[in-house]
């Protein structure tokens, strides 16, 4: 398959089709096309992944394959079945305790949820992932995901039975946040990949004045009708307090409760709660102020910066 | 078309194991290869452009429509085809010669591919992209790609080798525009050599005669024709190797001959026995 004046028009061609869809999803009218590749290869794609979930933390050393008789072998292949079996069931208590947990979360929200697995995790720059449920699951965009320990994301596209959960840590994702206690209102956004460690959250609190503190703690405030985000769903605790000089806002650094790097059961709010369950969803808090208080705040201190 | 198949699985493989299984490993450096870049650009320098560019588009076509794909449709596609039809061209600059320069075409190739993805994103102004960003992510991919780059090639390749998948280069080297070789030959070893042999000579040789018009304007000029090419293929070789313009070739001279006498040998009997000139 040498350089023919033939390939030159495939590639061509290609390369024309492959603008014109950016120029039609950038028009917005990719939405069929994105439904179809979403029915048809999520669904694959929810079958490949039930089954790579759990090879991806099945990375076990021990298994190699140098006997020479067949006994051996055969021996060690029944070691690795066991072993597989015996991993097997303990990520399905792994799974089984983190269940548990969103339940107990989402019980004290008074939130009902769908519970999910995550099967494929956006490449690149994205900061998105699959769940194994869609809409013949009653999922429906812009609801809110969360697991145990508390914000995750929105979904933004939903297939019958893969939908696409927008990270918090997105920096498209914008979420309406109130600081526990005080009350002050704000919002968080993701920072991208564009600092050295990905999974923290830029918060602006309306107010220059604003006093902000490291160890104040933060919970979604309510949305319109309740989307994209259900309120009193807990968000973080505030690291380090930025000086900004002259800024309408007062923005912090946060430090999310969920690990976006390792997301394995979570739960998405179907049904919203009837009051605003404030701040009770929050944990306990921990032994005063020992983990969200980094080195970097005294000499950077909270509300002595000059605003507005 | 058994070709056809065979890339057809490795890309379905490439973009399953990316999306559900590599992006899920927590790897050092905030950053993860890019498997199906890394068999994109195999494919194109083990097969050719057109396998390469086909490859990438539907791999790229995969990427962006199975479901957490939040990027413009067709980012990918683009940047994927694009880098299957590079690595093909960059494969026929390098005839397929040895294989340390394919690894090092296989790393050259993962890097520009992660650079185009990250340039079209930047162009498309993708919110996720930014230059901080980039200069994050970027480092720690391009490592990761390069140290996976060889072992994609080396699966990529045994994937080919297997009966039925037969080699592009091999097909209708030596006939002159004669038509299309005989299935039954035996491809690898003797176009792997080959492409050592007379990797400068191949676009004026292996172009089916008027096909495209004419040979390939490199092989104009004295090196070109059929008279001063003859006294190459000579067992001693001597000064007449020299002779062509071609002196990055000439540079060379024992370890060809040591690797492709056999096949030579055969060229130049059926050749003869046909007439024409040589490796011609």
């Amino acid at each position: 398959m040498r350089d023919t004046r033939r390939t030159r028009v495939v590639l061509g061609m290609l390369l024309a089709a492959a603008l014109a869809l950016m120029a039609i999803d950038y028009l917005g009218g990719s939405s069929p096309l994105r439904a179809a590749g979403g029915a048809v290869f999520g669904t694959a794609e929810r079958a490949i992944g039930s089954v790579a979930g759990p090879v991806a933390g099945f990375f076990d050393p021990g298994a190699s394959a140098a006997g020479s008789s067949a006994r051996v072998h055969g021996l060690e292949r029944q070691l690795i079945r066991l072993r597989a079996r015996l991993h097997d069931e303990q990520l399905s208590r792994a799974e089984y305790a983190q269940l548990a947990k969103l339940l107990q979360t989402s019980g004290r929200g008074g939130y009902r949820i769908v519970a999910a697995n995550v099967i494929a995790v956006g490449q690149g720059y994205e900061q998105t992932i699959a769940l194994d449920i869609g809409s013949s699951d009653g999922v429906r965009p812009a609801e809110t995901v969360l697991n145990s320990a508390g914000l995750v994301g929105t979904v933004t596209g939903v297939s019958p039975r893969v939908c696409t959960v927008l990270l918090a840590t997105d920096p498209t994702a914008v979420a309406g946040v109130r600081l526990a206690g005080s009350g002050q209102l704000g919002w968080v956004t993701g920072v991208g990949k564009s600092l050295a460690d990905p999974d923290l959250l830029r918060l602006h609190v309306l107010g220059a004045s604003r006093v902000l503190a490291a160890g104040q703690r933060l919970v979604t405030s309510a949305s319109v009708g309740d989307r994209p985000y259900v309120p009193g769903v807990p968000v973080g605790v505030v690291t380090r307090v930025e000086n900004g000089a002259g800024a309408l806002t007062r923005i912090a650094m946060v430090r999310p409760f969920v690990d976006f790097t390792a997301l394995g059961v979570v739960g998405v709010v179907v049904a919203p709660t009837r009051r605003d369950p404030r701040d009770s969803v929050l944990p306990p808090r921990p032994a005063l102020g020992t983990p969200a208080r980094p080195p970097a705040s005294p000499s950077n201190p909270p509300g002595r910066s000059a605003g507005g | 078309m058994r070709r056809a198949a065979v890339n057809g699985v490795l890309v379905v493989l490439a973009v399953a194991l990316q999306l559900t299984l590599v992006d899920r490993l927590p790897l050092p450096g905030g950053s993860l290869p890019d498997i199906a870049l890394l068999v994109v650009v195999a494919l194109g320098l083990t097969q050719g452009p057109a396998a390469g560019m086909l490859a990438g588009f539907f791999a790229g076509l995969g990427l962006d429509l199975t479901p957490p794909a939040s990027h413009l449709l067709g980012e990918s596609a683009l940047v994927l085809c694009l880098a299957g039809y590079g690595c093909g061209r960059l494969s026929g600059w390098l005839g397929r010669s040895a294989p340390p320069r394919l690894l090092a075409a296989g790393v050259v190739g993962a890097v520009i591919g992660e650079t185009l993805q990250a340039t079209i994103g930047m162009i498309v102004s993708d919110p996720g992209v930014t230059l901080p960003a980039v200069r994050h992510v970027l480092p720690v991919a391009v490592l990761y790609d390069a140290v996976l780059s060889p072992v994609v090639l080396a699966l990529v390749s045994v994937a080919r080798r297997q009966p039925g998948a037969r080699t592009p280069s091999g097909a209708g080297r030596d006939e002159r525009g004669l038509g299309p070789a005989p299935a039954a030959k035996p491809a690898r070893p003797v176009s792997l050599r080959l492409g050592a042999l007379s990797r400068d000579e191949r676009p004026a040789s292996f172009r089916p005669g008027g096909a495209r018009g004419g040979p390939h304007p490199r092989a104009f000029g004295p090196g070109g024709s059929r008279n001063m090419r003859r006294p190459r293929l000579r067992p001693d070789g001597g000064g007449a190797v020299r002779s062509g313009p071609h002196q990055g070739l000439a540079a060379r001279p024992v370890r060809l001959r040591l690797g492709a006498s056999r096949a030579r040998g055969l060229r130049l009997r059926r050749a003869h026995a046909r007439g024409t000139g040589g490796l011609r």
